[in-house]
């Protein structure tokens, strides 16, 4: 496996001290920590807004050597709270636009808004103005213009936060998808336990560093640990581990019924 | 404090209940924005209001429009001001509120939900979302309302913010006799956090219970499309799959001892 992202000794301001950490490439990787602990802020550095030097390796170069127009190419960064009022009046003169900056023939880019209303299912909402419609259909639009250019990677800034349980499993799903189709790595802030557990490496930042990182759900057994920094575990893993603590089961079970066979068998 | 709300009809809504300040209230159904709408009181709607006892009509409406705050799901960074402050000393304005010493009151409000007064100068853009979140709180205790009605009071918040917004909520209930109202699509916020609910669809209040006897009703209420928080579910399984006594908790170490006891 090839490495997507190597920072040494990250600092910045009283935020970060000493921070490091390297992942692999093709990962849907998280990032949590409780609120304040600068996670939004690490998504602004790696997608290049807050310019660091020497510090931050992505793809084996240091981010500030990529050439202003290669950098957009391979990387793409959303960060809902930053993002602007959307120019058009439709949704479609939006994607449309977008579309044109990236595709040079008229049947290719027919086809690129085809594919895109299809895989983002935004056929209800092609004629609305992109302001008004829900933050799920927000999100969703500036995912997919983020990924015109067949970037290498996304950084997402916990875009998940602000949407309903239904959405959180859809949005999962759309970017376990994409990542599939084009083997895309993905780095994604959340503060919610339930969305890095569906990821496949997760790493906590407390005090300035990163705590702790690994596979998901051994990170997420710690409970003592994450309960201190002000995180909440899923529900079921926070059952499961009480239960294991009585000896009541052996291992953590997502899935309700499967728990409760495993209690009363 | 206390609201009643007599056969209010607005926007093809219509319904009547009675709230008062002895329950935190959960309010859910995917169409509690538009039943906010018509409990900010902008205008009087048909039906019979009383407040404390005093039934609302137009000469009165606006002193009692003043006395309920709602805590919007986003602030709206109103765009020619930039810091806390300013958006403070707005809402001061705009709602004539007699206030001897600002900023000492605009700092009180900023402790009280947990922030740093330095805060105050910072711009809004500049804010985390937990913080503005927080600061949302904040702004909307300026009025000392009576009826406060927080939309989505706890996204963006880690658990520990959560409990302490709680707390300032409960203490807003207990001490100051303030009615808190929650509304959310958060089964498991409401689950935990609220007393009373209103779970709402087409158009109406489809169910007013107490929240944990509501919630018990797993059937019923997952029939009506609403969500039921996984505490209650894996309870409901207990009971109905492996017939075992046990009951229906909030606290998950209640739930464990009882686990335990039954196993």
């Amino acid at each position: 496996m090839k490495e997507l992202l190597e920072i040494t000794n990250l600092c910045y301001q009283n935020l970060f001290e000493n921070l490091s950490f390297k992942v692999e490439q093709g990962k849907f990787i998280t990032i949590s920590g409780g609120n304040n602990c600068g996670k939004t802020t690490l998504i602004r550095i790696l997608g290049g807004q807050i310019p660091i030097e020497k510090t931050i390796k992505l793809l084996g170069m240091h981010i500030e050597e990529y050439p202003q127009n290669l950098w957009k190419e391979i990387t793409g960064t959303v960060i809902p709270q930053d993002s602007v009022e959307f120019l058009f009046k439709t949704v479609e003169e939006e994607l449309n636009y977008a579309i044109h900056l990236f595709k040079k023939t008229e049947e290719e880019k027919k086809e690129t808004y085809k594919e895109i209303v299809k895989k983002y299912k935004l056929t209800k909402f092609q004629k609305k103005n992109p302001n008004d419609v829900s933050e799920f259909i927000k999100i969703k639009l500036l995912i997919a213009k983020q990924l015109l250019g067949s970037p290498q990677v996304l950084f997402l800034d916990d875009i998940c936060e602000e949407l309903e349980a239904k959405e959180k499993k859809e949005m999962i799903n759309l970017l376990r998808t994409l990542q599939l189709e084009t083997g895309i790595s993905i780095v994604m802030t959340t503060s919610n336990l339930n969305i890095a557990l569906e990821s496949d490496y997760l790493l906590i930042i407390s005090e300035k560093k990163i705590l702790l990182e690994g596979e998901p759900l051994s990170i997420i057994e710690k409970d003592n640990v994450l309960n201190k920094i002000g995180l909440e575990l899923p529900f079921m893993v926070d059952l499961s581990v009480k239960l294991m603590d009585y000896n009541l089961v052996e291992k953590t079970e997502l899935d309700i019924d499967r728990l409760v066979d495993n209690i009363w068998k | 404090m206390e609201i009643k709300l007599e056969n209010i009809r607005k926007n093809d809504w219509e319904f009547s209940t009675s709230l008062s300040s002895d329950d935190i209230v959960g309010i859910t159904g995917s169409e509690y924005e538009e039943l906010l709408e018509i409990l900010r009181l902008e205008e009087l709607p048909e039906g019979n209001i009383t407040i404390d006892g005093i039934l609302l009509n137009p000469e009165n409406h606006l002193e009692y429009y003043k006395r309920i705050s709602i805590i919007e799901k986003k602030l709206k960074k109103i765009n020619y001001l930039n810091t806390v402050k300013e958006h403070m000393d707005y809402v001061i304005n705009y709602y004539h509120l007699q206030i001897k010493n600002i900023e000492k009151k605009e700092k009180d409000s900023l402790r009280i939900v947990g922030l740093d007064e330095s805060l105050l100068n910072r711009n809004i853009t500049t804010l985390s979302r937990s913080e503005r979140k927080k600061v949302d709180l904040a702004i909307g205790l300026l009025s000392n309302p009576d009826i406060i009605i927080l939309d989505d009071p706890f996204r963006f918040l880690d658990n520990k913010s959560r409990k302490r917004m709680m707390m300032i909520l409960k203490k807003l209930k207990e001490q100051f006799h303030k009615l808190i109202i929650i509304a959310t699509l958060d089964e498991e916020v409401l689950y935990q956090y609220t007393d009373k609910m209103l779970f709402l669809k087409n158009k109406r209040i489809f169910l007013e219970t107490d929240t944990k006897e509501g919630y018990e009703r797993v059937d019923y209420l997952k029939r009506n499309g609403f969500q039921v928080p996984e505490r209650v579910l894996f309870t409901y399984k207990a009971i109905k799959r492996k017939k075992v006594k046990i009951e229906y908790h909030k606290d998950i170490r209640d739930i464990i001892k009882d686990v335990y006891k039954h196993v």
